[in-house]
């Protein structure tokens, strides 16, 4: 990569060079997994907290050593230009805020020693995909291809050396690899747009192109297969990351996508595909719920009905309903880890997640087993929990135009909340013979901090009111 | 960008006859099934396809070079997983035959039947037929498969619109090569994958086949003396399983001294000096 007008030391290269060394330690020094993840968890906090505070209005930055950092500069590579805008900076805060989760709450298991590289590694590939601002084609057309390279990376997170059915890393494959030929068929009609600007068809063409690959890419019900798949067989907190990160990639390209080209939204059909498909996914996460065995699984389909809601309202893309996608992003990322840090524990002492092995684990580990349940039930909305102000107000939203949807939501989220009661039932029923299985002392603490944020956030939503207001400049 | 070896296979293949031979040549993978024989038919139809690229659009060399590069890279990278790890690429089959063929039917009916009218910018209607016939026998094999390996061909064949598009409507935008990269990164991970499954067929093998008959005695397997090896098909008549319990395994089954081969040890009259499981195992 070569800098192009840079005042000083490009940022970029900075921020490259803190992923490589990042990803280096953490492999070299992948014995002590534990100290790696925790060291790797503060740093990706720290750099995140710089970036979202960042001030791009003055562009240079002067180090203690009377160097100068240009924080804007471009890099650029066989006419790929990468650049730190106001529009991508929030995005990539919030890849590290995810990654450093991740981290910390892995330092806490400690199972699979290659995941703290691998969080690097992939964390740099979606910032890499994020500050992408400029290619020989429009960077939307040439981000799911991209994708597809992050997706492949995941699949080694996805494994995390177990044994086990491949089907979760195997499914993660397919989004992207069926949206990719849209967007590069998409890519060439705009091309086309300069040269017969007047021509109504060439518009409608790459609409309707763009808006199928999107929605590909959101994996709505039948494509969902591979998180509850990823919630079964991989560990949970590698299920969290990955999915997190491609969801977030894939909401920041929609964005993208109908910012820099308002005909994909106004002359596509996009509004029918996102409400029928959301919907579709809302109901069948809920249903599927109902006949699950294993808590992973459960907990998949629960994000899958919540994911169901955010591609819902993408619907009408506006001002107001990306306020509303990032409202339920962020707190679908608090429940979420709020369930993997009650799973991560679970797992950890008895070894497998089918909820026959969790019979009387309650008793032996409340604070991790009240994650599993506030943090699972956050994903559909439950009164009390961090969800249900998001869900709440998307139902509402709903409600006005048709309440009928609304309803068929609020029934599905009926089937995941029976699921959740039956585990709540096996893991506080009685069991025959007395576990020894205990719960340590961090993962109290880790559930406590979980779980009072859960709180905070279900009794006081308007805490992420700064935080959604500051990301919504990267997407609307 | 001139006349090429490329162009001239492409030339081969770039019309009717070819472009049917290459489309029943991907339709076998589905039928078939064998991994060796889909790894090498996806293999040859993706290096067929870009060479009728490189022959009706004259594309740049290196592109096409850069894309027989990916699928050869590709090919053997999931072929080596397949030949290390044999037993992963034979199980989970989901689908006999019949099946298939009739999902292969099916599909081909439903396309002739609806005939969607698709035509991609810039390609012949022949082409355009060929790729998104890749394109769906890949998805097919994706489908009806759960095995890293057969997944990965299918990724493979679905990855050939992406591809040719690639290549063909945006060129000199580099998304030929940041596609091939996508392809041999698909690759790999599938033949990790491949490489990280258990080896069910193995395991299954060592585990000694359940009794006809079942008496409530104990378990005579739990109280041979160290160095004996119970033998299928040699079980005293006490020898039993109670229904829901744990199949007996061989305490050492890769050990090469069978039981009755040991010092001091004598073979009962007609038994084998070898166990057949330890042959096959």
């Amino acid at each position: 990569m070569t800098p192009v007008n840079a005042a000083g030391l490009p940022f970029l290269l900075l921020i490259f060079g803190f992923y490589l060394v990042a990803a280096g330690a953490s492999f070299y020094l992948r014995a002590w997994v534990r100290w790696v993840a925790l060291g790797g968890a503060v740093a990706a906090l720290l750099v995140a907290a710089w970036l979202w505070s960042l001030d791009l209005s003055l562009p240079l930055w002067v180090l203690p050593t009377g160097w100068t950092v240009d924080l804007e500069a471009p890099l650029q590579l066989s006419g790929y230009t990468f650049q730190l805008q106001a529009v991508n900076a929030p995005v990539i805060a919030i890849y590290l805020l995810i990654a450093a989760l991740a981290l910390l709450i892995h330092a806490l298991s400690g199972a699979d020693d290659a995941f703290p590289t691998l969080v690097w590694l992939i964390a740099g590939g979606y910032t890499l995909g994020a500050l992408l601002t400029s290619a020989p084609t429009p960077p939307v057309v040439a981000a799911p291809v991209l994708l597809i390279i992050l997706t492949a990376l995941s699949v080694y997170a996805l494994q995390g050396g177990r044994p086990m059915s491949q089907s979760g890393p195997l499914r993660a494959l397919l989004p992207p690899v069926l949206a990719a030929p849209l967007f590069l068929i998409g890519g060439w009609w705009i091309e086309q747009i300069p040269l017969n600007p007047q021509e109504l068809a060439i518009t409608q063409s790459a609409g309707a192109l763009l808006s199928l690959g999107v929605l590909l890419l959101l994996a709505p019900f039948p494509l969902h297969g591979a998180w509850p798949a990823a919630g079964e067989s991989s560990p949970p907190v590698a299920m969290m990351f990955v999915s997190m990160l491609y969801q977030l990639a894939v909401l920041h390209l929609a964005a993208q996508t109908v910012n820099a080209f308002p005909f994909v939204y106004r002359q596509s059909d996009w509004s029918l595909w996102m409400s029928a498909l959301g919907l579709m996914t809302a109901l069948w996460g809920g249903i599927a719920a109902i006949g699950a065995t294993h808590a992973g699984r459960l907990w998949g389909y629960a994000a899958v009905h919540d994911w169901g809601l955010i591609v819902l309202a993408l619907a009408t893309p506006g001002l107001r309903s990306w306020t509303l996608v990032l409202f339920l992003f962020v707190l679908r990322a608090i429940s979420m880890a709020t369930t993997v840090v009650g799973l991560s524990a679970l797992e950890q002492q008895t070894g497998s997640l089918e909820m026959t092995r969790l019979r009387g684990v309650g008793l032996r580990m409340p604070w991790s087993s009240a994650a599993v349940l506030l943090g699972g039930l956050g994903l559909v909305g439950f009164p009390l929990t961090a969800g249900f102000a998001g869900h709440w107000a998307t139902l509402q939203s709903l409600a006005v135009v048709d309440w009928r949807p609304a309803m068929a939501i609020v029934v599905a989220s009926v089937g995941i909340m029976l699921g959740f009661v039956r585990l709540a039932r096996l893991m506080f029923g009685a069991h025959e013979a007395r576990l020894s299985i205990r719960e340590s002392a961090w993962s109290v603490g880790a559930a406590t901090v979980a779980l009072a944020i859960t709180i905070a956030v279900a009794t006081t939503p308007q805490l992420l009111n700064e935080f959604i207001t500051r990301a919504l400049a990267a997407f609307a | 960008m001139g006349f090429s070896p490329f162009s001239a296979i492409g030339l081969l293949f770039a019309n009717g006859p070819g472009i049917l031979l290459l489309s029943a040549l991907t339709a076998s993978i589905v039928l078939f099934w064998h991994w060796r024989w889909a790894l090498s038919a996806a293999v040859i139809t993706l290096l067929a396809l870009s060479s009728i690229l490189a022959a009706l659009h004259t594309l740049n060399p290196l592109v096409t070079v850069g894309q027989w590069l990916a699928s050869v890279v590709a090919g053997v990278l999931l072929g080596l997983a397949g030949y290390f790890h044999p037993t992963a690429a034979n199980t989970h089959t989901n689908s006999n035959w019949l099946l298939r063929l009739i999902a292969l039917a099916f599909i081909m009916g439903a396309w002739w039947v609806i005939d969607p009218g698709v035509s991609l910018p810039l390609f012949t209607q022949g082409e355009t037929d060929l790729i998104l016939w890749l394109g769906l026998c890949g998805l097919l094999i994706v489908s009806l498969s759960s095995t890293p390996l057969h997944t990965g061909i299918g990724l493979l064949l679905m990855v050939a619109p992406l591809q040719a598009i690639a290549a063909v409507l945006l060129p000199g935008s580099g998304m030929a090569i940041i596609v091939s990269i996508a392809q041999i990164l698909l690759a790999l991970s599938c033949a990790y994958l491949v490489l990280a499954q258990p080896s069910l067929v193995r395991e299954s093998r060592r585990t000694l086949p359940l009794p006809s008959e079942t008496t409530p005695t104990p378990l005579t397997a739990q109280t041979s003396q160290p160095g004996q090896t119970a033998q299928p098909g040699t079980s005293q008549p006490g020898q039993t399983s109670q229904p829901g319990q744990t199949p007996l395994r061989f305490p050492k089954p890769r050990q090469q001294q069978p039981a009755s081969l040991a010092t001091g040890v004598t073979p009962k009259p007609g038994q084998e000096p070898q166990a057949p499981v330890e042959k096959s195992a």
